[in-house]
């Protein structure tokens, strides 16, 4: 498995970035037992090291909880707290990039919200086509 | 718990200072990658770590004991580089078969199947194999001999692309389903990155630094736009590299720092990763000036 | 963690002496070959004179094992050596050993083919008399058949010599690891010194000292002597050496 080419944040902040991912798409369920640090290096061919960075990083957040001698497991509101976290954080940072940048190659207002729509509306065609 | 620790370890030869005073210490079950350039002193420290040199003053010591003639730290120890010769009436086959004698956790499954995989014969003999060939037989030994303290020294020399590809993986496996301390040194760092926990960087005989890779990634950064809005914006900082490409692109690589990184942003400035790989090259380097100016002198 | 393994000192050399035992074939090989050649050469006699009367001529021809001996000791001095090359060296700190297992194994593997040596060679000077015996059937023979216990004296005393040969050898062998110059120095200093005293020097002293030896006791004794000295001698003053290419 290979993680989204990122190639400005760190490895284990990319794979805390593809658990949460996970986690909304509700592959990983609360309660259940996430990746250990060795599965993760196994999956992503990285230092199980990094992997456990990356889940402490989850566990600073509390999307995680330890079970001692067992592991660690998904927290029971962890799919709300990561969509609330993105929203704000994510979300909010990459408008206002796509403004920043827009503004920067002189892009229209009108022009941008079209481009937006038109996005939106190309994801509904293709999770239709999926169904 | 510490594998091996070294403190104020030196090593000179009659005309030659290879290593000086170098002071760290390996943890327990880490992938540590020994870096630096040709000459660097890197085999030197690893052959004085492997019990092969003596050192020339400071102390060292693996498993709690003094390396050189110690019993202790070459049962529990292989060091593999491209070097190794065996007694050419031996096929790999028999190789195999005595590693298994003196090495107890040796796993002779594991070392067939993977003869089998690289399609290496088992009734050949190690003089006979391709340089890459012999490398990677040579790693397969390192690795199933499944030692406490794993020792590769550019192992990967002669090895394409694929097979050094296949070569990490295999470590890695190994590594995660029985834990040891491996020490590796090469010149492909950016083949490594993933791989590694810490990095070791020698430079001309000398500690440079000793670094989780994550920090090493994050060590540096590349403020890139307008050459004096850069210049400006980095003011003192200690640079380690300056670079033009193309017109409006100008890149001055300093020490990460958050002031400068937010100083730069404001102004619009576009802030770059440096990778492991280039900012060793760049503490290491030694070249006076760049290549180009080779070049650029003959033409005027 | 992995558990560390507690090395076993006899274990190691075990395998040491099986490694070497395994990977080096021609040691034994190169024996066969140099006593092969030796026999042949001494098919032919080993000296003879010739007396002349009126019309009789008496051609006396010796025959003897002696040149097979001499061959195989030089052999032995040879092997000593070559098992001090630093490839062969090197190679047994691919597995697990320290200088002194290693000197310890190297050392069973030359007592060993010393042994070995002294079993085939009296074999072969046996042999020797047999071809000799059928190869000329007009000829009178004097003292073919071999007398009791001979053999087994004659496995013995080989067996001693191609052990203080090769002992020696490996003597040789390591300080020329220690510094290129005994390469020159002790060949020199040997021949040398049976021209500088009148009484012949030392080797002709070392010679005396075993060869003139009457009773296979005393020379055991000696031999034994000498490699319970000569060994770990060798073994010290090698102790730091590195292990480089």
């Amino acid at each position: 498995m290979i993680l989204p080419s990122d190639t400005t944040k760190p490895i284990y902040v990319q794979l805390a970035g593809w658990l949460e991912n996970e986690i909304l798409a509700g592959n990983l369920l609360p309660h259940e037992r996430i990746f250990s640090q060795y599965q993760l290096a196994d999956m992503f061919n990285i230092n199980p090291a990094t992997a456990a960075k990356g889940l402490s990083l989850l566990l600073e957040e509390g999307l995680v909880y330890k079970k001692r001698g067992l592991g660690m497991f998904i927290a029971e509101h962890a799919q709300e707290a990561i969509r609330k976290k993105r929203r704000e954080q994510t979300l909010q940072q990459l408008i206002r990039d796509v403004v920043a940048e827009a503004d920067n190659l002189g892009v229209e207002e009108s022009e941008l919200l079209d481009m937006i729509q038109r996005a939106i509306a190309r994801r509904k065609d293709d999770s239709h086509e999926r169904d | 718990m510490n594998v091996i620790e070294c403190r104020q370890l030196s090593k000179s030869y009659l005309r030659k200072r290879a290593l000086h005073q170098l002071t760290f210490s390996i943890r327990e079950n880490t992938i540590t990658g020994v870096i630096g350039r040709n000459g660097a002193g890197k085999t030197t420290l690893l052959k004085i770590i492997a019990g092969f040199y003596r050192p020339s003053s400071g102390e060292i010591t693996v498993f709690s004991e003094r390396p050189f003639n110690s019993m202790k730290v070459s049962q529990n120890m292989i060091y593999i580089d491209d070097q190794i010769t065996l007694p050419t009436s031996l096929s790999l086959l028999d190789i195999l078969h005595m590693a298994g004698r003196f090495y107890p956790n040796w796993d002779h499954d594991l070392a067939a199947r993977m003869l089998d995989y690289f399609n290496l014969d088992p009734l050949q003999h190690l003089h006979h194999l391709s340089k890459g060939l012999r490398s990677t037989f040579l790693a397969i030994v390192g690795l199933a001999a499944r030692c406490p303290l794993t020792i590769f020294d550019e192992p990967t020399t002669g090895m394409d692309a694929a097979i050094r590809k296949d070569f990490y993986r295999a470590l890695l496996k190994e590594y995660l389903a029985h834990p040891r301390t491996i020490l590796l040194s090469s010149h492909l760092l950016h083949e490594l990155d993933d791989l590694l926990e810490d990095v070791l960087l020698i430079d001309r005989g000398e500690l440079k630094l000793h670094l989780p890779v994550d920090e090493l990634k994050e060590y540096a950064v590349a403020i890139i736009g307008d050459r004096e809005l850069v210049e400006w914006v980095i003011a003192s900082r200690t640079v380690y590299h300056r670079q033009q490409s193309g017109i409006s692109r100008y890149a001055a690589i300093i020490r990460r720092d958050e002031d400068v990184l937010e100083e730069a942003r404001q102004h619009g400035l576009e802030i770059a990763p440096v990778s492991p790989e280039d900012i060793c090259v760049y503490l290491t380097n030694q070249t006076k000036g760049r290549i180009d100016d080779v070049f650029d002198r003959t033409e005027s | 963690m992995m558990y560390l393994t507690e090395p076993s000192l006899k274990r190691v050399i075990w395998n040491q002496y099986l490694f070497k035992m395994t990977a080096l074939p021609g040691l034994f090989t190169s024996l066969i070959l140099t006593q092969l050649a030796a026999f042949a050469l001494s098919l032919d006699g080993t000296g003879g004179t010739s007396i002349g009367f009126d019309t009789i001529t008496v051609r006396i021809t010796h025959f003897s094992g002696d040149l097979i001996f001499y061959f195989t000791l030089m052999w032995a001095y040879i092997a000593g050596i070559m098992l001090t090359i630093r490839q062969y060296r090197n190679a047994d700190f691919f597995f697990v050993t320290n200088r002194w297992t290693q000197h310890l194994s190297t050392i069973a593997l030359l007592l060993t083919a010393s042994l070995y040596a002294g079993i085939v060679t009296p074999l072969l000077g046996n042999l020797l008399r047999l071809v000799i015996y059928w190869s000329h059937p007009d000829n009178v023979m004097t003292a073919i058949a071999p007398r009791p216990g001979e053999l087994l004296l004659n496995l013995l005393i080989t067996t001693w010599y191609a052990a203080l040969l090769s002992c020696f050898g490996y003597l040789t062998g390591m300080l020329a690891q220690l510094n290129r110059v005994f390469v020159i120095l002790i060949p020199a200093l040997i021949i040398g010194s049976v021209y500088v005293q009148d009484s012949g020097g030392i080797l002709t002293a070392a010679i005396r000292f075993y060869a003139g030896e009457t009773s296979i006791l005393l020379l055991s004794v000696k031999a034994a002597l000498t490699l319970a000295i000569v060994y770990p001698f060798t073994m010290l003053i090698t102790s730091s050496l590195e292990v480089r290419r």
